[in-house]
């Protein structure tokens, strides 16, 4: 992952620093299980540099943007990079306090405690990632601002008290701009730093698309990422919703393509027909037939 | 939203694909003989607004004086088509395929050459050339064709210049009164709105006129004229729904539909209505009215901006409460569970019959039961109030959507016969609360009917607990009467003591039905009686227009509580 960040020419400063933090913290046995091994790497030099250095000052990160920002993929990279156990907590409207804590539960005939995510990560140096804070109610987070600011303990009533392991650090992400979501109120607002995601550059996608698909020829990873930047165009101007609006797809029909199905085909599955509607349907069929030849397949996509 | 007009958000969508700019609006658009969005030259037409200036080009477009002229365009836009594929071809692969594709649909179609027109003929040569075939031609044909091949690297001057020349050059006599009877677009290039012009010039001044005259009470005169308009109305029942749509905005309805909803819901009282439902879209039309309507929306929404910290902080405070009169009445449930909260009172089960369920957990109800309409009066009554009514309204959607609930805003008028009911926003589409400033009041109130519509549409709703609330100044009153009944030939006027009747049997049919109807009253001191013998308790007086989105938070919060 270093290697990766040096290759992207992030300042080696930073890098270096993230190299002594590891050495710092070495991840426990138990921990070490839960390091992440990325899928995808995050491509954008800036965002990385801004992300590493607050977790190094040991600041929370709290991601903000739209779909297909890569949120996610740069919280695992950050946990990654840092060598940390990483913990998902996916937040919904029914999230309460003790579903990230812990609970009482009854085991063998005496009642115990059953940590939750938040308290393990607390006491193994873990990066916890919380997943959409803003669809969980304020009041259930409310629990968690002793632990994200200067105090970093868990109270855990009628348990012991905890302190957070210096290691640990939350990344919060949150989608705006769609339906159903809610502000973050100010108090928990305040107790992170927060990172503005911007869309990836056309650059930087092709980047990835040239990562994943090594054989893909140069002039398709420019019309796929051109593609990518149309819909998100139409996207932002409400043409369609943000249902096609899909990097997963988009990979998913190219691994498909690769693998022998016909290119228009694979799109339909991986980006168009995610739309309910005929009419974006039919948008979003239009800008792939302006920008890729129907009868596109392995061989032509590919080389070798 | 009908057919066509799907199609043409989709043929406008294939520009923007070529334009990568949404602020583009194209004045032509292309469809193939079926209708259909042509995809190529919809994206070439993008494609020329991106590599060129394309105001200049279009100038030169419509510089084309009289029929002579009309043929040169034709294969001006050939000249361009060709400009902006080279231009482009390296960076969309697809283009080529494209373009092939179309030349050889645009060569199946071509007639035998011998009963061609001049351009017919270079037509058919130009996409026998796209598809590296060479035609038969003449030498003046050859010229012509050789002339419209311009060079892709010139810039938009150059290319202005040479399409100016080659106007000039070729189409300047009056050669070509024998190819303009023919003129043969292969596609339909259709400009603006023209056909819709034509009957709504004659039927200008019909119905409600400008919002200008209706500022006083209609006159004697004015109520002659009326009847006379009736009877012409009949004989022109298909160009008044033309000018409906022109004044008010498209129908979303098919005609079949149409008719189907008139045959539900025009009966009884309102027999000899119409209805007229729409979104405001005027789509390519432009009529007077539609830019007067137009030009109301940039006034509401100048009104908003002007004001805007103080109507933002408006839709917080709503919100707010929204919000905390949901939260309290969505009580959370308490159920048994194998982990959570320990029951101290039921550790014995655990220890004793090894039933595991020994902790409680909180479970909260999902919101979403209460779904709310906003039924604006736009009749003129409301004329002077426009910009505070959309404000209004959208902050109450606005509140509402942060919280979650069903929201849909309309508002109906009527005119002519026909009540409007133009749809603002509904369920669902929550960003699609600035439509509420297409609001724009003409015309008269037929109260009765208009709810009677939103009852229909509120059966549509699932919710167990659903608001109607309406706007209304309490004063049913429209030009269209009641039916003729009995010994009388002609029906009594739909106003006074009658309208009210007939509203509050709509009220009280409506509450029947389960739905709660409130009213937001801004009427004179002598309508309170209406609003008492229409809404019984259930209404709230306003003195002006800026209380109505606090008035609404309020009997909102009233009902929910009363849902508890």
């Amino acid at each position: 992952m270093l290697d990766f960040l040096k290759q992207e020419g992030i300042d080696p400063y930073i890098v270096e620093e993230i190299e002594r933090f590891r050495k710092e913290h070495p991840a426990s046995p138990e921990a070490a299980e839960r390091i992440p091994t990325p899928r995808y790497s995050y491509y954008g030099r800036e965002i990385w540099e801004a992300a590493a250095t607050a977790l190094l000052c040991g600041e929370h990160l709290l991601l903000v943007g739209p779909k297909a920002t890569g949120k996610n993929v740069l919280a695992e990279n950050l946990a990654a990079a840092f060598g940390r156990p990483s913990w998902d907590i996916s937040l919904y409207v029914n999230t309460d306090a003790s579903s990230l804590i812990g609970t009482d539960t009854f085991d063998q005939g005496r009642v115990s405690f059953r940590p939750g995510p938040v308290y393990q990560c607390a006491r193994l140096g873990g990066f916890g990632v919380l997943d959409e804070i803003n669809m969980a109610k304020n009041e259930a987070l409310a629990v968690l601002h002793a632990t994200l600011d200067f105090r970093r303990v868990i109270d855990v009533p009628g348990y012991d008290r905890i302190h957070l392991d210096e290691a640990t650090r939350f990344i919060a992400t949150m989608n705006y701009g769609y339906a159903g979501t809610r502000e973050l109120n100010e108090a928990l607002c305040s107790r992170f730093v927060v990172v503005d995601m911007p869309p990836m550059s056309a650059e930087n996608l092709k980047k990835l698309l040239h990562a994943e698909f090594p054989h893909l020829r140069e002039k398709y990873a420019e019309q796929f990422a051109a593609l990518f930047q149309a819909l998100r165009k139409k996207c932002a101007s409400s043409e369609i919703s943000s249902k096609s609006l899909d990097m997963r797809g988009l990979l998913a029909a190219i691994r498909l393509a690769e693998k022998g199905l016909p290119l228009d085909r694979a799109l339909a599955l991986g980006i168009t027909n995610k739309s309910f509607t005929d009419f974006e349907r039919q948008a979003v069929s239009d800008v792939i037939r302006a920008r890729l030849p129907k009868s596109l397949d392995r061989s032509r996509l590919f080389e070798g | 939203m009908e057919q066509w007009e799907l199609e043409r958000r989709r043929a406008v969508n294939m520009v923007w694909n070529g334009a990568e700019d949404y602020g583009f609006q194209p004045d032509v658009l292309a469809y193939d003989e079926n209708g259909q969005a042509e995809l190529y030259l919809n994206s070439i037409l993008g494609i020329l607004h991106r590599q060129y200036d394309w105001k200049v080009l279009s100038e030169v477009l419509d510089s084309v004086r009289g029929p002579e002229q009309e043929s040169g365009r034709a294969l001006l836009w050939l000249g361009l088509e060709r400009c902006a594929y080279l231009r482009e071809k390296g960076t969309r692969p697809a283009l080529e395929e494209l373009r092939q594709d179309y030349a050889r649909r645009q060569l199946a179609r071509s007639r035998d050459w011998r009963d061609q027109k001049l351009v017919e003929r270079i037509e058919s040569a130009w996409y026998a050339r796209a598809l590296g075939q060479e035609a038969k031609l003449g030498q003046r044909e050859r010229q012509l064709l050789e002339a419209l091949e311009f060079d892709p690297a010139w810039d938009t001057q150059k290319l202005a210049e040479q399409a100016q020349t080659f106007l000039k050059t070729y189409f300047q006599i009056n050669e070509g009164r024998e190819e303009q009877s023919h003129l043969h677009l292969p596609v339909i290039f259709s400009k603006g709105a023209n056909a819709y012009l034509g009957p709504l010039r004659e039927l200008r001044d019909m119905g409600f006129g400008s919002a200008k005259d209706r500022r006083g009470a209609p006159t004697g005169q004015e109520k002659k004229r009326r009847s006379w308009l009736q009877e012409r109305r009949r004989r022109n029942q298909e160009k008044l729904r033309q000018y409906i749509e022109g004044s008010f905005g498209l129908s979303v309805c098919t005609p079949e539909r149409q008719r189907e909803l008139e045959k539900t819901l025009c009966t009884g009282n309102h027999a000899e209505c119409h209805l007229h439902f729409t979104r405001g879209d005027f789509g390519p039309l432009r009529t007077e009215k539609s830019q007067e309507v137009q030009a109301q929306q940039q006034k509401n929404e100048d009104y908003y901006q002007q004001r805007r910290n103080q109507h933002e902080n408006t839709i917080l405070r709503l919100s707010e409460r929204i919000r905390n009169a949901l939260l309290i009445y969505h009580e959370p449930e308490i159920v048994r569970t194998s982990a959570g909260q320990l029951a101290a009172g039921r550790v014995w089960r655990g220890i004793a019959l090894n039933d595991r369920r020994i902790f409680t957990k909180i479970h909260q109800d999902d919101p979403g039961d209460l779904s709310v309409d906003i039924l604006l009066d736009s009749s003129s009554s409301q004329l002077e109030n426009q910009e505070q009514v959309a404000a209004q309204g959208y902050m109450i959607a606005e509140a509402l959507t942060r919280c979650d609930v069903p929201t849909r805003v309309y508002s109906f008028c009527s005119v002519s016969g026909y009540t409007v009911v133009k749809l603002f926003r509904d369920y669902g589409e929550s960003d699609g609360n600035r439509n509420i400033f297409r609001y724009f009041s003409a015309g008269w109130n037929r109260d009765g009917l208009a709810i009677r519509v939103a009852r229909h549409l509120l059966e549509q709703s699932d919710c167990a607990h659903r608001l109607l609330i309406l706007l209304s100044d309490v004063n049913p009153n429209d030009d269209g009467k009641f039916p003729a009944s009995g010994a009388l030939h002609v029906g009594q006027d739909y106003g006074g003591k009658a309208g009210v009747e007939d509203t509050a049997q709509e009220v009280r049919l409506t509450r029947l039905a389960g739905v709660s109807v409130l009213c937001v009253f801004t009427g004179k001191d002598d309508d309170v009686e209406n609003a008492k013998a229409i809404y019984g308790q259930d209404f709230a007086r306003i003195k002006t227009m800026d209380q109505f989105a606090d008035t609404v938070g309020g009997l909102i919060q009233r009902q929910i509580r009363e849902m508890a």
